[in-house]
Order: C-alpha cells, then sequence, then structure tokens
C-alpha cells in the first residue's frame, strides 16, 4: 500500500524519477495483456499489437520502455477511449503490486507506471 | 351380571375395595350392626366403622338409631348419577383448560422461536423437497428469499409453489428471487413480477435456496436440472436455525447487491430478440441484393486474427466490400474499442455498429473518430432497411452494381 507520509501526488513524477527491474517491466506486460482483455478475446489482443507495432513501431516487448510512444499510439487507435484502456492497465499494475492506484489526474499510461515504479522500486 | 362385575363397575365409580365388599354386603344382608359385618368379613371393628363413615359421606349406607347401631345400604342409583355429573364437569373443565394451555404454548413458540433448538433434515426426491418448501412457507410471516434456475422457476409453477408465493405477497409478506435466465426463460420470469423482486444474477455454483425469515433454510444442489417433478435425484438440506439462515441471508444479500432489475433484463433480451430479428431481415434483404452475408460471421483480419462479428456481408466481386455489423447492447465504450480495433483489422468498407440505447457522447466521438456508423436498433424491418441503405451507398459509391432489389 502508499507509504505513510507519502501524499498521492497530482504532479507526475519526472523520467529520471525511477529506474525499472526486469521483473517490474514484465509485470507492466503482464497488466497490459489484462487490461486488454476488456476488448475481448485473443484475436483482438493479437490485432492490437500487430497494429501497435505497425503503426507506432512498438513490439510488445518494447512497451515499458517506450511508454510515451505507447500512450501515442493508443490514442491514435482508440481517440479519447484510450483513457479507458490506459487506467485499466495502470490498475491491473497497481493491483499486482500491492499498491492504492491514484485518483484519476488526466495522467497518462507513462505517469501512472512511472508513480508505481517510483513507489515500488525506491528502497 | 356377575358380582365380580358389578365390583369392577363400582371401583370405577370412585369406590374403594373395602368400600364395594361393604356396600355389597349391607345390600345383600340388610340392616346390621358393626360386630356381625366385621365377623363376616372377616376384619376388625374399626376398619369397618372407617369403611362405613365413607360410605355414610358418599350417600350409600346410613345407619339406624338404637343400640347397637345397625346400619343399611341405600340405592346406588343416586351416588352413580351424582358420580357421573361431577364426572361431565370434570371433563368440561379439561377441556377448556385443554384449549386455554394449547393457546398459551402457541404464544410460547410464537414469541420465542429463535429459543428452539437447531433443526436439520436431508430431503430426498423432488416430491419431497417441493413439499418441504411449502411447509416452509406456511411458516412465512416477514420474507421468503429464493435463489432458482429458470427450470425450477418453471417447476414452481407446476408445482403451484408460485401461487404460494402470491398468497404470501397477498398478505403483505415480501418475496425476493434471484435467479439467471436467457431468452427462453423470460416468460417464467414474468410470472413472478407480478408479485416479487426479482432480479438476474451471475450464479456461479449451481446452490439453489430458498429462505423463509432468517428462520428456516433450505438448499439444494443441482445434479438434474430437468422438469421432473419426481426425480429421486434432488437432494436438499433443510436447516432450521436463526444463525445459519442469518448466514445464508447475507450470501443471498451479497448476489442481491450484485444483481440487475429484471425489468431490464427483460428489456435487453427484448432488445436482442429485436436485432436478432432486425440482422435477419438485413440478412434476407442484402442477399436479395447480391451480397453474400454470414449471421454471425468472421472476417480474417490483417493481423491473421479471425475476428467475429453480428452480421458479416461480402459483395461477391473483384471490388472485394465487406460490411461488418456488430451490436452495441448496453452503454461500454470498451465494446466500441473493440469494434473499432476489429474493424480496423479486417478493413470492413463499412463498420455498421447498431446500438439498443441512444449512444451517449463519448461513443458518438469515439465512433466517429474510428469512421464506424451507429444506426439505432429500433423495428426489425427499419434495421434491415438502414443496413441495406448503407450497403447500397457504397455499391454506388463504388461505380454501381447489381443491385437488384434493397427497398
Amino acid at each position: 500500500m502508499i507509504k505513510e507520509g507519502e501524499a498521492q501526488g497530482v504532479k507526475p513524477r519526472s523520467m529520471s524519477s525511477c529506474k525499472p527491474s526486469r521483473e517490474f517491466n514484465q509485470l507492466i506486460l503482464e497488466a497490459v495483456d489484462e487490461g486488454l482483455s476488456i476488448l475481448g478475446g485473443d484475436p483482438v489482443k493479437r490485432a492490437f499489437y500487430y497494429h501497435l507495432e505497425k503503426r507506432a513501431n512498438i513490439k510488445r516487448s518494447e512497451i515499458p520502455d517506450k511508454l510515451e510512444a505507447f500512450h501515442d499510439a493508443l490514442v491514435d487507435l482508440f481517440f479519447d477511449g484510450s483513457v479507458i484502456l490506459e487506467r485499466r492497465i495502470s490498475r491491473h499494475l497497481y493491483g499486482r503490486l500491492g499498491l492504492e492506484l491514484p485518483t484519476d489526474n488526466g495522467w497518462t499510461i507513462a505517469d501512472y507506471v512511472r508513480e508505481a515504479c517510483f513507489r515500488y522500486e525506491s528502497p | 351380571m356377575a358380582e365380580e362385575d358389578v365390583s369392577s363397575g363400582l371401583h370405577s365409580f370412585g369406590l374403594l375395595k373395602d368400600e364395594v365388599e361393604v356396600y355389597l354386603f349391607l345390600a345383600r344382608a340388610g340392616s346390621c350392626p358393626v360386630g356381625i359385618i366385621a365377623r363376616r368379613l372377616s376384619t376388625n371393628r374399626m376398619n369397618i366403622y372407617r369403611t362405613l363413615k365413607t360410605l355414610g359421606e358418599k350417600g350409600l349406607v346410613e345407619s339406624t338409631v338404637g343400640r347397637p347401631s345397625r346400619f343399611i345400604a341405600l340405592p346406588v342409583v343416586n351416588y352413580l348419577n351424582r358420580y357421573v355429573e361431577e364426572s361431565k364437569t370434570r371433563t368440561s373443565s379439561l377441556e377448556k383448560s385443554r384449549e386455554e394451555i394449547v393457546d398459551y404454548c402457541k404464544h410460547l413458540q410464537e414469541v420465542k422461536p429463535l429459543d428452539e433448538e437447531p433443526k436439520f433434515r436431508i430431503v430426498q426426491g423432488r416430491k419431497h423437497v417441493h413439499d418441504q418448501i411449502f411447509k416452509m412457507l406456511d411458516n412465512a410471516r416477514n420474507e421468503v428469499a429464493l435463489i432458482q434456475t429458470r427450470n425450477g422457476l418453471y417447476r414452481f409453477i407446476y408445482r403451484g409453489i408460485d401461487d404460494r408465493l402470491k398468497e404470501l405477497h397477498g398478505k403483505g409478506v415480501e418475496v425476493r428471487v434471484l435467479t439467471q435466465v436467457d431468452e427462453s426463460g423470460i416468460e417464467a420470469v414474468k410470472n413472478y413480477l407480478d408479485f416479487a423482486q426479482v432480479r438476474q444474477a451471475a450464479l456461479q455454483s449451481a446452490m439453489r435456496l430458498v429462505l423463509v425469515d432468517e428462520t428456516e433454510a433450505l438448499t439444494t444442489f443441482i445434479r438434474d436440472d430437468s422438469m421432473s417433478l419426481t426425480t429421486e435425484t434432488e437432494l436438499a438440506m433443510w436447516v432450521r436455525a436463526p444463525d445459519y439462515a442469518k448466514s445464508m441471508k447475507i450470501f443471498f444479500e451479497t448476489l442481491w447487491k450484485d444483481g440487475v432489475l429484471m425489468r431490464h433484463r427483460i428489456a435487453e433480451v427484448e432488445a436482442k430478440q429485436m436485432l436478432r430479428e432486425g440482422l435477419d431481415w438485413a440478412r434476407r434483404t442484402l442477399n436479395a441484393d447480391g451480397w453474400t452475408t454470414m449471421v454471425p460471421g468472421k472476417l480474417a483480419g490483417e493481423s491473421g486474427a479471425e475476428h467475429c462479428f453480428d452480421l458479416v456481408a461480402k459483395y461477391p466481386d473483384e471490388r472485394k466490400m465487406s460490411i461488418a455489423v456488430d451490436s452495441l447492447s448496453e452503454h461500454g465504450s470498451s465494446q466500441i474499442l473493440a469494434f473499432s480495433l476489429k474493424a480496423l483489422d479486417v478493413r470492413a468498407t463499412v463498420q455498421l455498429l447498431v446500438t439498443s440505447l441512444p449512444p451517449n457522447m463519448e461513443e458518438r466521438e469515439l465512433a466517429l473518430h474510428r469512421g464506424i456508423k451507429l444506426i439505432s436498433a429500433g423495428k426489425s424491418q427499419q434495421l434491415a432497411a438502414k443496413i441495406a441503405s448503407e450497403a447500397n451507398k457504397i455499391l454506388k459509391a463504388s461505380g454501381g452494381a447489381s443491385v437488384t432489389s434493397s427497398s
């Protein structure tokens, strides 16, 4: 859960605030897979990753390293609907990490992941 | 009548053995002094005096004046009549007391049901289970809660349990039903809506429940959900234990809280039925216009994935035009997101999303962004006409075609 005395900030963390571990990145990928389940089964998921790579040049395994581009790709594919997916993916990630999802501050998926990384990876 | 029988009879009328012997002796012998009576009956004078005293009190003997006193038996009929009258009075009094005691005990049971010892019983066979449910409903004062399958609801109707529930509702008992029905169960559910609150729940387990007043619970596990009213495979556990019933109530309330109001569920199912009819009309209209259709149908996507749609239509010429139609049964942007991704992948010439409810702003913008046309479901033939109209537009736009009969 949230570390004691730490407020849920409205301002997102900076890019350099956290260095994610391999384990953390793996959790991001699992959360993306889970978040996509809202769209349907395997055929839709397969189509998503195909068009993600085709339109934004992002392979599934590269998502943790290209979070900003991943956000842009989601907006390209789903317009305002990307918010739903980003929030859902974030909820799964925070759930796996045992963290409480911050209130909706208009953050992108990249903001949510950096905040999670800071809280989870910081000693 | 033999003397033995007379003795026995007098015993029945409340005379002791000594009293009977002395009375019958005096009745035979006539007037006698105590000494003679004692000698003849081989007992002492004191016993005879004592017995004559009680016989005198009962009006069966009297003494004569003189020395020595003599005793004489009086007619027994007065004593017997008096005894019968007293017995009648006593019986009447007992009857009155009996009613008062029964009423008092009933009252005790009503006001202190929680003090009852917990009871349970295993009930086998559907007929016996239904009989047990009837008994439980007889005890219902405040509420009845049910978890039942679609077939179970039908069986209740066939067995008349629904009528009993209706009676209870008329007496102010709250009746609630949780069930899980598809289109085929709607008619059964409608019957219950007259007297019960009904909700649709995702029933993960095969358990059914009848709960009465947080006092009695009957749980069964579906081993045979057929319409048979006599199957012996039905097995239920009846429990009368407030603690257990309260636990079951909590379980029921958890499901109830998440249940969907049945009138919404019915509206959803009926909308789906209408949609299916509309798509069927559309299929026939498009077929008549030369399209090849599938309801539902699949289209292969650029990603290699194969996607399923409610209706797929392809025009069989070199232009490779296709129409993908899905339906949006309730508000949910995720359904539009999924449809837009599928449509993007299959590169359908026309992407139509049929909505049963008016789309909200978010849904409209998303559809517009992805080039999805939203069509309100409406009546079956109207929906078919709208889909056919969109098909005609692309045929004309691509240089006209062999349109034959679209309306």
